[in-house]
C-alpha cells in the first residue's frame, strides 16, 4: 500500500515536470512576423499590467509588424534577476541597464551586449533623434552598445532650498556658485531662527561647482578638471586640491562659529526622510528641470532649485539609462527597429509608462496628466524610452522636457565623454581609498574636531592605501584612449 | 555560603536577561513602528512603545487584500506541501541509511556527504532549474530545491541508529514489511528528531525569497517573505535612481507600512514556535550526544 502511495507521488511530480517542459519554446517564430523579448524593471503586481500590455502588442502589430513580449521584472530584485538571465545565456532580445544596476559596462566587458553601430545605419531616425555628443557617451572601446533613454543627462550642481526660506533670503542666495558664497545665508538663517541646523555637501554632486569631474564614483580618488584645453587631460587626486580643502574649512568654520550642529551627527540621522523645513536651510543635489518640484514631493512643502554651475554631458550621466540588446539576440535588426519605434512614437511611450487613459490615469491637458492615489500601472518612463515623448505628472512644470532637451543639446562635453575606465588593475586600490575616504567624510564634511589635522592624515593614509597607482594608472589608461580616438 | 549561592544564580542569569531583552526588543520595536503614525515617526524617532497608535499602515496593507492573501496562499501552499514531502523524502533517505544491513549505505552516505561539501555553482543551478527542468514561473521551483537537506538526513539518520536493532528484528519475524518497520515502528520512537527536523524544513519553506527571486516572475506566484524582500529593495532602489539622477516621480514605501509587512510576515512563525518548542529542546539535545 505504501509502495503504492509512494510511486503515485513519484509518477505525479514528473508528469508535473514534464508537463511544463512542453509548454516552453512555443515562440511562434517562422510565422512571418518576429516576438520579442524584453526585460525591464517595473511593478508586475500592479493589476492592469496584462491589459495594457496586451493593448500596446495590438498597436505595435499593427504599425511594425512584431510582438512585445513585456518581461517586468520587480524593481527591487531587478539587478539579481537579469544577472542570472545573462549569465546563463538565456534567449532574449532587449534588456534595460545602466552605470548603476545592472552594470552596463561590466555587461559591454561581459560580451553581453551587442554592438550597435553598424545597425544604426539601418534605424535613420532613431540615430538623428539623439545628439553625436549623448550617442559618444555610451561608447565603450569606440564602440556604441546601447541606445540611451533621453532624460536629464547633462549634469550640474544645483542648491535645494525650501521656498520659504528662499523668499525670504533671495538677495543672499542668488549669487550663490560655490558652498563657500552660502555663508551670510547660513549666518543670517541660524540668527533669525535661533538654529543649528545639520548641513552638509554630497561631494559628488558639488564638485561640478568647482569645475572638476569625478570619473571612479564615489571617495575614489581620481579626478580631471572640465574646463580648458581638450587634449590636455590630467588626472589628480580631488582631495588633494585647494577646493577640497578650502570646501571642509568651510564646513569647519561654520561648525566652530555657531551656525550649524554641533558635534557629529549620525548618517541615519542626516538623511531621515521628511526633515521639517526649520532643520533643512539648503541641501544639494543635481540640478534639472523640475527638479524643484521633484523635491518638494518627497519632503511635503515647497522646495526651490537653484542651479549653481555649468552642465556637462558626462558619460556618467549619459549611462544612466539605456537599452541594450543582447548578444544572443536573434533577431538584433528588429529589435533595434522596435527601439526606435518606441523612442520616436508619442502613443506607445506613453501607453507603456503610465497604462491606458481613463482606467489608469486622467488627462489634465495635452501633456499632463493625473495618476491616482495607488497606481494601477506603474512603469518608469526613464526606463522604457524617449522621456521627451512622455507626459508629464501634475505639478511638474509644462516646460520640463523642452528645457531638458536645451541643456543636453547645449551642455559642455566633459573631456572624457566616451572614455570608460577598465577598473580591473586598481579594484584593491579603490576599494582601500574608498574606506579610508567614507571613514573621514562625515566628521570633515560636518566640521567636527581638527579638520587640517584630519585632512592631512587622510591624505597619508589615501596614499598608502595606493591613490598614487589610481592616478598614474587612470592617466595611462586616458592617454591610450585620447591617442585612439585622434587616429 | 548562601550569599554564593544567589550570586551564582544572579548572574548568569541577568546575563540571561540582557541577551532575551536584546532579542525582543528590535522585535517589539518593529511592531510600534507598524502602529505608528508616518509623521510622529519623522518627528519623534523609534520607540518601543508608540505615541500615537494607528493602524493605517496596515489598512493601507490590506486595502487590496488580495494580493497579500494570494501571497498567504502561496507560502502556505509551498510550506505545507514542501515539507510533507521534504519529510517524506529524507525519513526515507535517512532510513536506508540508517541500516547497516543495506550494502550501498557507504556510498550513499557518502553521495550524501559530497553535496555538503561541493556544489555545482549558482550559474548551473540556474541553467538546471529553468532550463533543463523548465520550472521558470513555476511552484514546484520553490519547492524541489530544497527538498532534501543533507544536514537534516545526516540528523535523521543518527536519530533512526538509536532505536535498538533487536525491535527491527522482532517486527520482521512479526511479518512486517520494511515500509511497516519504518512508519509504524522506527517514525514513532523517534518522534522527537522528526519534529525537529520538520520545524528546520517549516522554517526554510516559510522563510524562503531567493527560489522566488530567482525563478518567479509571475507575480500571482509571489511568496509572502519575497514581497517584503521587494518593499525592502524597492526602496533601496529608488534611492539609487535618484542619486543617478533619473526623473523618477516614484514614492518610497512609507516606514511604517514596511514594518507592518514585515509583522505579517512574521507573525504565523511566532504563533506557531511555541508549539513545537518542547520537542525542539528535546531533539537538539539528543542529537548532539548521538551525533
Amino acid at each position: 500500500m505504501k509502495r503504492i502511495f509512494a510511486m503515485t507521488i513519484l509518477l505525479a511530480l514528473l508528469v508535473i515536470c514534464a508537463g511544463c517542459g512542453t509548454s516552453v519554446g512555443v515562440g511562434g517564430d517562422n510565422r512571418g512576423h518576429v516576438t520579442l523579448t524584453w526585460y525591464f524593471g517595473s511593478d508586475p503586481s500592479k493589476p492592469n499590467c496584462e491589459k495594457v500590455y496586451e493593448t500596446a502588442n495590438k498597436i505595435i502589430k499593427e504599425k511594425i509588424n512584431m510582438t512585445v513580449n513585456f518581461k517586468s521584472l520587480d524593481f527591487g530584485a531587478y539587478e539579481e534577476k537579469i544577472k542570472m538571465i545573462i549569465a546563463s545565456g538565456e534567449d532574449y532580445d532587449i534588456c534595460w541597464t545602466s552605470n548603476w544596476y545592472n552594470n552596463y559596462f561590466q555587461n559591454v566587458s561581459n560580451g553581453a551586449f551587442l554592438p550597435l553601430d553598424e545597425l544604426l545605419d539601418k534605424t535613420p531616425k532613431l540615430k538623428e533623434l539623439i545628439n553625436p555628443n549623448i550617442w559618444d557617451g555610451t561608447r565603450v572601446n569606440g564602440k556604441i552598445y546601447g541606445v540611451p533613454n533621453l532624460q536629464i543627462m547633462a549634469r550640474s550642481t544645483g542648491l535645494f532650498v525650501p521656498t520659504e526660506f528662499y523668499e525670504k533670503y533671495k538677495p543672499l542666495l542668488t549669487n550663490v556658485k560655490k558652498y563657500e558664497d552660502l555663508e551670510p545665508y547660513i549666518i543670517a538663517f541660524s540668527k533669525d531662527y535661533n538654529v543649528q541646523p545639520c548641513v552638509g555637501f554630497g561631494w559628488q554632486d558639488i564638485c561640478y561647482s568647482y569645475g572638476i569631474e569625478e570619473t571612479l564614483g564615489l571617495y575614489i580618488p581620481g579626478a580631471v578638471r572640465l574646463d580648458g584645453d581638450e587634449n590636455d587631460i590630467k588626472v589628480f587626486n580631488q582631495f588633494e586640491t585647494p577646493e577640497w580643502r578650502g570646501l571642509v574649512m568651510t564646513a569647519k568654520k561654520w561648525h566652530d562659529a555657531g551656525y550649524t550642529m554641533q558635534g557629529l551627527v549620525s548618517p541615519e540621522e542626516k538623511n531621515k526622510p521628511n526633515i521639517p523645513p526649520i532643520e533643512n536651510p539648503f541641501g544639494i543635489g543635481t540640478s534639472k528641470p523640475g527638479g524643484g518640484e521633484e523635491a518638494s514631493v518627497r519632503a511635503g512643502y515647497p522646495i526651490t532649485q537653484i542651479q549653481i554651475s555649468d552642465a556637462y554631458l558626462t558619460s556618467q550621466g549619459i549611462t544612466s539609462t539605456l537599452n541594450s540588446i543582447s548578444a544572443n539576440s536573434k533577431h538584433p535588426e528588429e529589435a533595434l527597429k522596435f527601439l526606435e519605434y518606441v523612442n520616436t512614437d508619442k502613443e506607445i511611450i506613453n501607453l507603456l509608462t503610465y497604462g491606458i487613459e481613463g482606467q489608469d490615469y486622467t488627462k489634465i491637458d495635452e501633456n499632463t496628466i493625473k495618476l491616482p492615489e495607488t497606481t494601477t500601472f506603474e512603469n518608469a518612463n526613464w526606463m522604457m524610452g524617449n522621456c521627451y515623448n512622455t507626459y508629464l505628472t501634475e505639478g511638474k512644470p509644462a516646460n520640463t522636457w523642452e528645457e531638458t532637451k536645451r541643456i543636453n543639446d547645449n551642455a559642455k562635453r566633459s573631456k572624457l565623454l566616451g572614455f570608460s575606465p577598465n577598473l580591473e588593475p586598481i579594484k584593491l586600490e579603490m576599494n582601500n581609498c574608498k574606506s579610508v575616504v567614507s571613514s573621514y567624510i562625515d566628521v570633515l564634511s560636518q566640521g567636527v574636531g581638527d579638520t587640517p589635522a584630519m585632512l592631512d592624515e587622510m591624505l597619508a593614509r589615501l596614499k598608502t592605501a595606493g591613490s598614487d597607482k589610481i592616478i598614474t594608472e587612470l592617466q595611462r589608461q586616458i592617454d591610450a584612449w585620447k591617442d585612439t580616438v585622434k587616429k | 555560603m548562601k550569599k554564593k549561592c544567589f550570586v551564582q544564580i544572579f548572574v548568569p542569569n541577568f546575563f540571561l536577561l540582557l541577551f532575551a531583552i536584546s532579542c525582543i526588543v528590535p522585535f517589539l520595536i518593529v511592531v510600534s513602528i507598524s502602529i505608528t503614525d508616518e509623521t510622529i515617526i519623522n518627528q519623534f524617532g523609534f520607540s518601543i512603545i508608540p505615541r500615537i497608535i494607528s493602524f493605517k499602515s496596515y489598512e493601507m496593507l490590506f486595502a487590496a487584500p488580495k494580493v497579500i492573501v494570494n501571497a498567504y496562499m502561496i507560502t502556505i501552499i509551498v510550506t505545507v506541501v514542501g515539507t510533507v514531502l521534504s519529510m517524506f523524502v529524507m525519513i526515507q533517505f535517512a532510513y536506508v541509511l540508517a541500516r547497516r544491513s543495506y550494502i550501498f549505505r557507504k556510498q550513499l552516505s557518502f553521495f550524501l556527504y559530497f553535496t555538503m561539501l561541493f556544489n555545482g555553482g549558482l550559474v548551473p543551478w540556474y541553467i538546471l532549474i529553468t532550463k533543463y527542468l523548465s520550472l521558470k514561473d513555476n511552484l514546484w521551483a520553490l519547492i524541489l530545491p530544497m527538498l532534501v537537506n543533507a544536514w537534516n538526513v545526516f540528523l535523521l539518520r543518527t536519530f533512526f541508529q538509536g532505536v535498538p536493532v533487536s525491535l527491527i528484528e522482532a517486527a520482521k519475524i512479526d511479518g512486517a514489511s520494511e515500509y511497516q518497520v519504518l512508519y509504524k515502528i522506527i517514525c514513532p520512537l523517534s518522534t522527537g528528531g522528526i519534529a525537529t527536523v520538520c520545524i528546520f524544513t517549516v522554517l526554510v519553506y516559510w522563510n524562503d525569497w531567493y527560489n522566488n527571486m530567482l525563478f518567479i516572475n509571475d507575480s500571482r506566484l509571489y511568496s509572502l517573505q519575497y514581497m517584503l524582500y521587494n518593499v525592502m529593495s524597492r526602496v533601496q532602489f529608488l534611492q539609487l535612481a535618484n542619486a543617478a539622477g533619473t526623473s523618477t516621480s516614484m514614492q518610497i514605501p512609507q516606514e511604517s507600512l514596511r514594518m507592518a509587512t514585515c509583522v505579517v510576515a512574521a507573525g504565523p512563525m511566532i504563533m506557531i514556535f511555541p508549539f513545537f518548542q518542547r520537542y525542539f529542546v528535546k531533539g537538539i539535545t539528543i542529537g548532539s550526544v548521538k551525533g
